[in-house]
């Protein structure tokens, strides 16, 4: 399918499915836009070779992922990083549900973002999931699994701050 | 609940609408410069690797050049980092035996662009590629700029590939230096086994870094990396085999982190995560 692509043609075509995808990893606009644009420098400097994959967006989904992962690691483990953080990541306008969603979002860890998006959002089965993150099927069931509780529980009580009724 | 896929969509959908990327000529500029800007340093590399390697032969200096042996304390159930550096690496750009390939290359690439962005781009800076190695389907590596930036910092960055180039990699400029320093991965598949990488700086008057895990993982000692005197910090790497699925949890493993001088004494520690977490 891409074999016949420029790399100006796959950027365009799928820039903003990748950029909201990685909007709802991350919760912060600038940081998913940074995230991709970086993603896709790397794939440009690859390009002779990933545009021979038959999927090259998997390659630059799962650079993307990586980056992401990487970011929140890094500033997880420095609370110096955490203070550099400030306010929260901007979010464009959308409805209640989905800004409740965001900020149930927002406190999963990372891990469980990425397989909530991939499964949910990217339609990706188990096994593809397992294989973007690098981690086995049974992790991914259980991580999804544990979102979808967390998720719930979060929702649930967003839902009743939303709605006293 | 049963909505969740409609409110996912309708946030990236909002993410895309909203979101303003720069463009692919962008991208392909940025791309370009890395090449070019990284391409003249390779150059001047290779010169300088030849240049050492000639010395090294009329100096018998490659005897030195074997990999770290394990440390003594390392126990059977993990295996000690794939270790194999030239025994100054400080003399040159990047040493002998660099990852192979193109892919390898791009990799160096992405590792010194790390720095670079720590440096705020300069990509005319120096960087050396301090250390790398292979285990586990995976190429790490660490690549730092010998001019210390000041205000106890240092510009280097780790990243982890796979063999198609895929990887993560981070900047660890932003963060003071420290004594001691960890960061890592896990998660890392290679057939059927699982397996955890740590990294990170550690202070020159440490000759061993112990890392202690959760979850029963007996502690790894890894022999520090020597960086030469143009660093004021050592760095060191290794790899962990994780525990078996059922009892994995997607979270890293590594709790705490100390280093010991020759004589067994503690010269410093950190720990991961909690509010006590400075690693």
């Amino acid at each position: 399918m891409a074999r016949s692509e420029s790399f100006e043609e796959f950027y365009t075509g799928t820039v903003g499915r990748l950029l909201g995808q990685l909007f709802v990893v991350t919760g912060d606009l600038h940081e998913a836009e940074e995230i991709v644009q970086e993603a896709f420098t790397r794939a440009a400097a690859r390009w002779a070779r990933l545009r021979d994959y038959d999927v090259p967006e998997a390659w630059v989904r799962r650079v993307a992922m990586n980056l992401a992962a990487d970011r929140v690691r890094s500033l997880r483990r420095h609370t110096r990083a955490m203070r550099r953080l400030g306010p929260a990541g901007e979010l464009p306008p959308v409805s209640v549900e989905a800004l409740a969603l965001a900020g149930a979002l927002g406190t999963l860890p990372v891990r469980q973002r990425q397989v909530l998006v991939l499964h949910y959002l990217v339609d990706l089965p188990v096994g593809e999931v397992a294989r973007t993150l690098d981690m086995p099927d049974g992790t991914v069931k259980s991580l999804l699994s544990r979102g979808r509780q967390a998720l719930a529980a979060r929702l649930g009580e967003a839902e009743e701050v939303l709605d006293p009724s | 609940m049963s909505d969740l896929r409609e409110r996912f969509q309708e946030l990236a959908d909002a993410g895309a609408r909203h979101g303003r990327t720069p463009g692919p000529q962008a991208a392909l500029r940025r791309a370009r410069h890395r090449r070019l800007r990284l391409g003249l340093v390779g150059v001047t590399a290779a010169i300088l690797v030849v240049a050492v390697v000639a010395v090294a032969v009329g100096t018998d200096r490659r005897a030195r050049l074997v990999p770290l042996a394990p440390s003594g304390t390392t126990t059977a159930s993990t295996v000690p980092p794939d270790v194999s550096i030239l025994p100054d690496p400080g003399e040159v750009l990047r040493p002998a035996g660099s990852p192979p390939g193109q892919v390898g290359e791009q990799m160096v690439r992405d590792v010194a662009t790390e720095v670079a962005g720590c440096l705020n781009g300069r990509l005319e800076e120096q960087t050396v590629l301090v250390a790398w190695g292979t285990a586990h389907r995976r190429t790490w590596l660490i690549a730092a700029n010998p001019r210390p930036p000041g205000n106890g910092r240092l510009c280097w960055a780790d990243g982890l590939f796979e063999a198609s180039g895929a990887g993560g990699f981070s900047n660890n400029g932003a963060l003071p230096l420290g004594s001691l320093r960890a960061s890592g991965s896990s998660e890392i598949r290679d057939g059927d086994q699982y397996w955890g990488f740590v990294n990170g700086s550690v202070t020159k008057s440490a000759t061993r870094v112990r890392v202690l895990f959760d979850l029963g993982i007996p502690p790894l000692d890894i022999e520090p990396i020597q960086s030469g005197d143009q660093f004021p910090v050592n760095f060191y790497a290794g790899w962990y085999r994780m525990p078996t699925r059922d009892k994995r949890p997607a979270t890293w493993q590594v709790v705490r982190v100390v280093a010991y001088d020759a004589a067994g004494r503690q010269v410093a520690e950190c720990r991961v995560g909690g509010p006590a977490g400075n690693c």
